[in-house]
């Protein structure tokens, strides 16, 4: 597992595109230190790594595909309502290309 | 006194009856939303309600939600109304589509008058971290409600309404019902369509709601079930819906079972006598509920399991919150468009969201995924497999719902604790198996309810709601 440091978390924080305050930085290295205490709940269940991994809640399969229905889009006014930033139809983004 | 303390059934009775009309119905809800000094509602639409109350001139007396007044959790899209899920990053948000369970209700004749308080983005148990601030408990406005579906709770506790819709990923629905002293219901997950409810952690969130009764719960169930094409992980199988039949007449017979750290490690000793009293109680009504022995290591597995997969699925989930097509936006000085999503996201998000993201991010870390993520998922594994075991011998778990009445204020704590947190954390067991699971109202302590949950095998919701309507029934003897 990999050590955990405030760069560590600094970098989290900037994989998921939000800043860290100082103080959110303290409350969060605090939570760490509980959560390393409760992974250890995990690694105490005997052979627990032979299990397969849960990722839907019960056993439910469909073989089937989907047909191709064909929908409308949302119209640009539409997408448009939401945006705070525009200009003419599209979505106002700071510089995006030459980064 | 007014008439929305009374059940759906029993509204349905006078609507149809003409005792009543939507009309007034409406209007009492209304203003009694519009009066609402616990900070439930994060947006009211009396007007509108009233305007279509006012063109309802005849009850559909087939339709048992015909003219009756609700309130709906801020994390359904509701098109042309503003939802924010309680977070400033949905702040101005109107959906351009309606949920399915919206549709549904809408179209059973019931009338929508306010979008409820949360928890941001629906993570979190104590109803306090909504961007409007704490939402409170009618019963006792020092206290919490619980959450995270908070406003949909206590609007049912103070009359404002006979139901409502929240949603349920740990025990957001089961755990503020038992401090409301109300029912709360998640039915099994796959049963009610999620399409147009904000995903917090995919795999676990399920629509459920509160009512007054185990009855208006079945009723709830029969409109909102059903197979929905735009919701991939919608149920396309065969299951028994006799749920208004079993919660009117009872189940004859069934088998239950406890797990003794759930009861015996409750701190208050009263509590956990009133607990073996009823399971006396429920003997004379041919309910047998035996201990059933559990590893507690397993137990103590639930809430890293929990934190870590929801936390982790969230991460992901909420990755569209960039403030450019929706939300936040504001006072943003940015040079490119990351430095914008960034700056968007910051503000959009409290420090406890942060917080929940980071541990999930960190948790899907290459390095790391094995060791956390993917254990998380394993234990999950184990205790559903174990889950299965047990309801191969029983009809259901019963078990209290919460350990105690609801917290006050003051008290609440916005970290993880080092220690094993089963005894509050235990019903996330329903969402791990996505287990029918419903909470009841059960005893009071200094004045203040504790409800008694009961969960199921998957697709068992009938016999579940069965099974409830005889606890109902004895606990409201025993009163």
């Amino acid at each position: 597992m990999r050590k955990i440091t405030k760069q560590v978390l600094i970098d989290c924080a900037d994989n998921l595109l939000f800043n860290l305050s100082d103080i959110e930085l303290e409350k969060l290295e605090k939570d760490f230190e509980n959560f390393i205490s409760q992974i250890e709940f995990l690694k105490a269940l005997d052979d627990i790594d032979s299990e397969v991994c849960t990722t839907f809640p019960y056993e439910y399969y469909s073989n089937y595909l989907r047909d191709d229905v064909p929908t409308k889009p949302l119209k640009t006014k539409d997408v448009l309502k939401n945006v705070n930033n525009k200009f003419a139809d599209m979505i106002k983004v700071s510089k995006v290309i030459g980064e | 006194m007014g008439n929305l303390n009374k059940t759906i059934a029993m509204l349905h009775d006078d609507l149809v009856n003409n005792r009543v009309t939507s009309y007034e119905l409406v209007e009492e809800s209304c203003k009694k939303v519009t009066d609402d000094t616990c900070n439930m509602y994060e947006k009211k639409i009396v007007k509108d309600a009233l305007k279509r109350a006012k063109k309802k001139t005849s009850i559909d007396k087939n339709k048992l939600l015909d003219g009756i007044p609700f309130v709906l959790k801020d994390n359904f899209s509701t098109k042309g109304v503003e939802s924010t899920a309680s977070s400033n990053s949905l702040n101005g948000y109107i959906p351009l589509y309606d949920a399915t369970v919206y549709t549904k209700l809408k179209k059973a004749g019931a009338i929508l008058i306010a979008k409820t308080s949360m928890d941001e983005l629906a993570m979190g148990g104590t109803g306090t971290t909504s961007h409007i601030g704490p939402t409170l408990n009618p019963l006792d406005k020092t206290r919490i409600i619980g959450g995270s579906s908070a406003g949909s709770c206590a609007a049912v506790v103070a009359a404002h309404c006979p139901f409502s819709i929240g949603s349920d990923t740990g025990d957001s629905v089961r755990k503020p019902a038992s401090y409301g002293g109300i029912v709360g219901f998640k039915p099994t997950y796959g049963l009610v369509s999620r399409y147009g409810l904000f995903a917090f952690a995919q795999s676990l969130d399920t629509v459920a709601y509160f009512s007054k009764d185990v009855l208006d719960s079945a009723i709830l169930t029969e409109v909102l079930a059903g197979y929905d094409k735009n919701d991939s992980t919608s149920y396309k199988g065969k299951y028994d819906k006799s749920f208004i039949k079993n919660a009117t007449e009872g189940v004859k017979s069934a088998k239950l079972c406890y797990f003794p750290q759930l009861v015996d490690n409750i701190k208050d000793k009263k509590i956990v006598d009133e607990y073996y009293k009823l399971i006396e109680k429920l003997k004379k009504h041919n309910i047998t509920v035996e201990k059933c022995e559990i590893d507690e290591k397993l137990l103590n597995a639930i809430y890293p399991a929990y934190m870590i997969i929801s936390s982790a699925e969230a991460s992901s989930n909420n990755a569209c919150l960039d403030g450019l097509r929706y939300g936040i936006s504001g006072d943003i000085n940015a040079d490119n468009y990351r430095e914008y999503i960034k700056q968007a996201r910051s503000k959009g998000f409290s420090d406890m969201i942060k917080r929940r993201f980071v541990i999930g991010s960190f948790s899907l870390l290459s390095d790391n995924k094995q060791e956390i993520f993917l254990r998380a998922q394993k234990a999950r594994t184990r205790i559903v497999k174990y889950m299965k075991e047990v309801f191969s011998k029983y009809d259901g778990l019963l078990v209290p719902a919460s350990q105690n009445v609801a917290p006050l204020l003051s008290d609440i704590v916005y970290s993880w604790t080092k220690e094993p947190n089963y005894i509050d954390n235990h019903m996330a067991i329903g969402n791990f198996g996505g287990f029918p699971s419903i909470t009841l109202p059960w005893i009071e302590k200094d004045n203040l309810p504790i409800g008694i949950n009961l969960t199921s095998d998957n697709f068992k919701d009938a016999n579940l709601l069965g099974i409830a309507k005889v606890i109902e029934d004895t606990v409201k003897e025993e009163n």
